[in-house]
């Protein structure tokens, strides 16, 4: 009985997820892109832009031109947690970097 | 009683880091490849990851006596000689004619404040004889600079960093860059070309890093072409996975000065041929 119900409980957040994806739209695709722009921009001025961020934002593009806007969402997403990496490991090694001095 | 002491030592030891010359860095810089490869003389480290491959140095001298950058010397002499539209040559921007010259770049330039390199100059030359300037990271840009490295075959590198405070600050600007981990992979310069040197990455073995300016530009097969050393220097950062900044821009400029200046007293060997 309680297995059942926890199967129906998955069963029903999976739908509400799937939903979810599914309704992303054109308005969720700008501002995700958005979000990952800043952030790039942000990580470029610190120079420390990885070169692995444009080509996720390209790909959400394309993805976004055919219509797949979940898809766009995704990549966005991934592109901008990439660049926010990056700016933490621009502000760590502002000191870091003294540690690896050859003495 | 205790903490004071371990106050003053810390103190100590923070001031002899803030202290440390680059005069103070290079000896440290090789008496690390003196412990990491105790067989090698240090004048082999010109020869790159040769100087400490035996098998690889003996297929590299077969190679050079048919030598990969050959035609790129010739059209690097060439251009180098060719008057431009005004009459005027190369030689008339550079000390010596520009012959035997490579061992003093880069140098600081205190009318300008900036670090200059052999290849900065090469353009400023085109520009004020009214010519476009070349693209920093291969063709004809590298065949000159190649050509005016075999003009300095055999000079010591003598890279002086002056009193000035914007050429200290240039120095350590290139010397953050060198150790500062980079990219997605989180590697630095310093992580590959120092502290694993000498190990294989996939099919390559990563080359020490004293010695490195000394042969460039080179010709590498990878390239099939000849590439300068910010050609090099983009292709590492890129390995990375880092966006590379940009050929001659400020911080390759001044990485180039660091990095030049921890062979000081090597004998310039290029161009180069390598893997």
């Amino acid at each position: 009985m309680r297995k059942n119900r926890l199967i129906a409980g998955v069963s029903v957040l999976a739908v509400l997820w799937a939903g979810s994806v599914l309704a992303a739209d054109e308005p969720a695709y700008t501002k995700a892109c958005a979000a990952a722009e800043e952030a790039r921009k942000m990580a470029a001025e610190l120079r420390y832009e990885w070169n692995t961020v444009e080509p996720l934002m390209k790909k959400a593009s394309e993805a976004a031109a055919a219509g797949d806007y979940a898809k766009g969402v995704k990549l966005c997403d991934e592109a901008r947690k990439q660049s926010e990496v990056s700016i933490a490991q621009a502000k760590h090694q502002a000191d870091a970097w003294r540690a690896a001095v050859v003495k | 009683m205790k903490r004071l002491v371990t106050i003053l030592l810390g103190a100590a030891l923070v001031a002899g880091l803030a202290w440390a010359t680059p005069e103070d860095d290079r000896k440290a810089f090789i008496e690390h490849y003196k412990k990491r490869f105790p067989d090698v003389a240090v004048e082999d480290y010109v020869n790159g990851v040769y100087s400490i491959d035996e098998e690889a140095y003996e297929q590299w001298q077969e190679i050079e006596e048919f030598a990969p950058y050959e035609l790129a010397l010739a059209e690097g002499k060439e251009l180098f000689e060719t008057p431009f539209a005004n009459g005027k040559t190369y030689g008339d921007c550079f000390p010596s004619g520009g012959v035997g010259i490579r061992q003093n770049y880069p140098y600081f330039d205190t009318e300008s404040g900036q670090v200059k390199t052999i290849e900065l100059e090469i353009n400023e030359c085109r520009e004020s004889n009214g010519e476009k300037p070349y693209k920093y990271k291969k063709g004809p840009i590298a065949a000159i600079s190649a050509y005016m490295a075999y003009t300095s075959r055999g000079e010591k590198l003598n890279i002086v960093i002056p009193g000035d405070p914007r050429a200290q600050q240039a120095y350590e600007d290139g010397k953050e860059l060198y150790y500062s981990k980079r990219g997605q992979l989180n590697f630095s310069c310093a992580d590959c070309h120092i502290y694993n040197a000498g190990m294989m990455v996939r099919a390559d073995k990563l080359s020490p890093a004293l010695g490195h300016p000394t042969h460039f530009p080179v010709y590498r097969s990878k390239w099939d072409d000849m590439g300068t050393l910010h050609r090099r220097f983009d292709g590492c950062n890129k390995q990375v996975r880092a966006k590379p900044l940009p050929a001659q821009g400020e911080e390759y400029r001044n990485l180039e000065y660091f990095l030049t200046y921890m062979s000081n007293g090597m004998e310039v060997n290029g161009p180069g041929a390598r893997k």
